[in-house]
């Protein structure tokens, strides 16, 4: 078991690395750019003064989030972009086992004497310790070059911020994993799971922007992977996290048992 | 106890019945011929038989054991060819044989053996790989652990004669060793060579349980001869010509079952030209098994 988990990690290893590279590079522009957004603070506060309430609050922005270099990567960089590397890379390692069927490589691990139950838990925990693999260092990276830059950094409120995030891939991965054994088909997930985000990006701003909407909130997951409040104002709502991990373990358990039952060949 | 065994085993995909209340028993120690045209449901049998697909009613034994219960102890003791490449592309030969090593924690002592008859280069990444070295590696990966149950789908798919033969020496040696072998193919000259028995499948169903003597005598050759001057084509009025015809100075003779017959006959005669092909399969299944 740990032997496939361990080798379709590492299968992915040097992709999941081009995906640091490529947010590395991208905190180091922001952090280029920060101190010039931060001297012109006064201006940007009379701009945002003449824009709509709601507008701002959909964007998530207000004074203080021109301030910290943690709320202006949340504006800049989190939502979306982040978001996107992210499921570009839970995306593949969930979905191994619809690609495996269609390419037949299936037949070669599942002719091997380990159980069903043990080769789907092996793919699973492996596309957790991948997921994790970009989470965590993705979030570190910014510490870091905030060091480099010698911007301060809120080191309490990136904690929490990777708390969430990692809770947050967790039930995402769980979710996509499910979902591939139930559908079968990795391309047909992946456009569900796109439908999905822009969705819930859609009813967040919905809910912020209309006030008689506000309850629309309630049914997108921004409401409860929220970076602004995690990472730009260090705070965190436990009872999400143990949300996300249930959630999690339930949808681990469906594939599980789905996957007991399936024909896995062509 | 039985190597393998089905009981009234049916599969459907949907409104498609892909088998059809299948009986069928393999004794330990047998070279298992499983013969059928395309579609028949040979893969589908094999399929069953790894357990990557479930049965809709019946029952798949392996070494007297329900295949879906007891996985892990049986594919300990079984190697498996698929009819289709399974390795993965960006992998070298050389990493397929460590992972699987490694997965089932044993070394496999004869994998050198098998990479030196088989002239496999196990450092070339699979994707630069030709269909014929691509079919050793999934041989090499079948065998390597010397099971005690083999299960080949088509296993000679893609080699020249000379590998054949080889990957023939390599699995009598096994079967001498204790291997039970189990292989499809819709090459009957390679299940008469090499089998000791056969079953055969057509449309989902197990129309005949063969010896090699029975088999034999289902031959079809197609000979034509061009003579040197005129032959009469009631010489050739055997219990074996099937047909005889006459086209444009050539002579067309259908032989079912034993050619010899027929080639005394022509032994006697003096000929410009003659050309011996065996009936497909698909020819035979139609004379025999409609």
């Amino acid at each position: 078991m740990k032997e496939l988990a361990l080798k379709l990690f590492w299968k992915r290893f040097k992709s999941i690395n081009v995906s640091h590279l490529v947010n590395a590079g991208l905190i180091f522009i922001y952090a280029l750019t920060f101190p010039m957004i931060t001297g012109q603070q006064e201006t940007l506060m009379e701009l945002m003064k003449s824009l709509p309430e709601g507008f701002l609050k959909a964007l998530g922005i207000d004074a203080s989030t021109m301030m910290t270099f943690e709320s202006f990567l949340v504006g800049k960089h989190i939502i979306p972009i982040w978001l996107i590397i992210l499921f570009i890379v839970i995306i593949p390692s969930a979905t191994f086992i619809s690609k495996s069927i269609s390419n037949n490589t299936s037949e070669l691990i599942f002719a091997q004497p380990i159980s069903r139950t043990k080769s789907s838990l092996s793919v699973l925990i492996s596309a957790i310790l991948q997921s994790l693999y970009f989470t965590v260092p993705s979030i570190l990276i910014c510490i870091v070059v905030s060091w480099l830059f010698n911007i301060d950094v809120a080191y309490q409120n990136y904690f929490l911020f990777t708390i969430s995030a990692i809770g947050f891939s967790f039930v995402f991965t769980c979710l996509i994993f499910f979902l591939d054994v139930l559908i079968g088909d990795s391309g047909k997930v992946s456009g569900l799971i796109i439908i999905f985000t822009i969705g819930s990006y859609a009813l967040d701003i919905l809910s912020k922007v209309i006030s008689d909407l506000d309850f629309l909130k309630y049914f997108s997951f921004f409401h409860y992977f929220d970076a602004n409040a995690s990472l730009g104002s260090g705070q965190i709502e436990w009872l999400y996290i143990v949300g996300f991990i249930l959630l999690g373990t339930v949808f681990s358990v469906l594939a599980v048992w789905k996957f007991n039952k399936k024909n896995i060949s062509r | 106890m039985y190597a393998i065994e089905l009981k009234k085993v049916t599969k459907k995909f949907g409104d498609v019945t892909a088998l059809n209340s299948v009986d069928l028993a393999v004794n330990k120690g047998e070279i298992f011929g499983f013969l059928g045209p395309n579609g028949a449901g040979k893969t589908t049998t094999i399929r069953l038989l790894m357990d990557f697909i479930r049965p809709t009613s019946g029952q798949v034994l392996i070494n007297g054991s329900p295949v879906s219960e007891n996985a892990e102890k049986i594919r300990s003791k079984v190697g498996y060819l698929s009819c289709e490449d399974t390795s993965f592309p960006s992998w070298t030969g050389r990493e397929h044989f460590q992972f699987l090593q490694k997965l089932r924690g044993v070394k496999s002592g004869i994998l050198t053996d098998l990479i030196k008859r088989l002239d496999f280069n196990s450092r070339a990444v699979v994707r630069t790989l030709s269909s014929g070295n691509l079919q050793k590696l999934n041989l090499i990966l079948a065998v390597m652990f010397e099971p005690e149950l083999i299960i080949l789908d088509e296993p000679t798919r893609a080699l020249d004669p000379l590998l054949q033969h080889e990957i023939f020496n390599i699995l009598s040696g096994m079967n001498k060793k204790g291997s039970t072998i189990f292989m499809s193919s819709h090459n009957l000259s390679e299940v008469e060579n090499f089998c000791t028995r056969t079953g055969i499948i057509k449309q989902g169903k197990l129309v005949s349980m063969e010896g090699m003597k029975e088999l034999k005598a289902k031959q079809m050759f197609n000979v034509e001869i061009i003579p040197d001057g005129t032959i009469e084509t009631r010489l050739f009025k055997i219990p074996t010509v099937d047909s005889v015809e006459k086209i444009s100075g050539k002579i067309k003779i259908k032989v079912k079952g034993d050619i010899n017959p027929l080639m005394k006959i022509l032994a006697g005669q003096k000929l410009k030209d003659i050309s011996i092909g065996k009936a497909a399969l698909e020819e035979i299944f139609l004379e025999f098994y409609k």
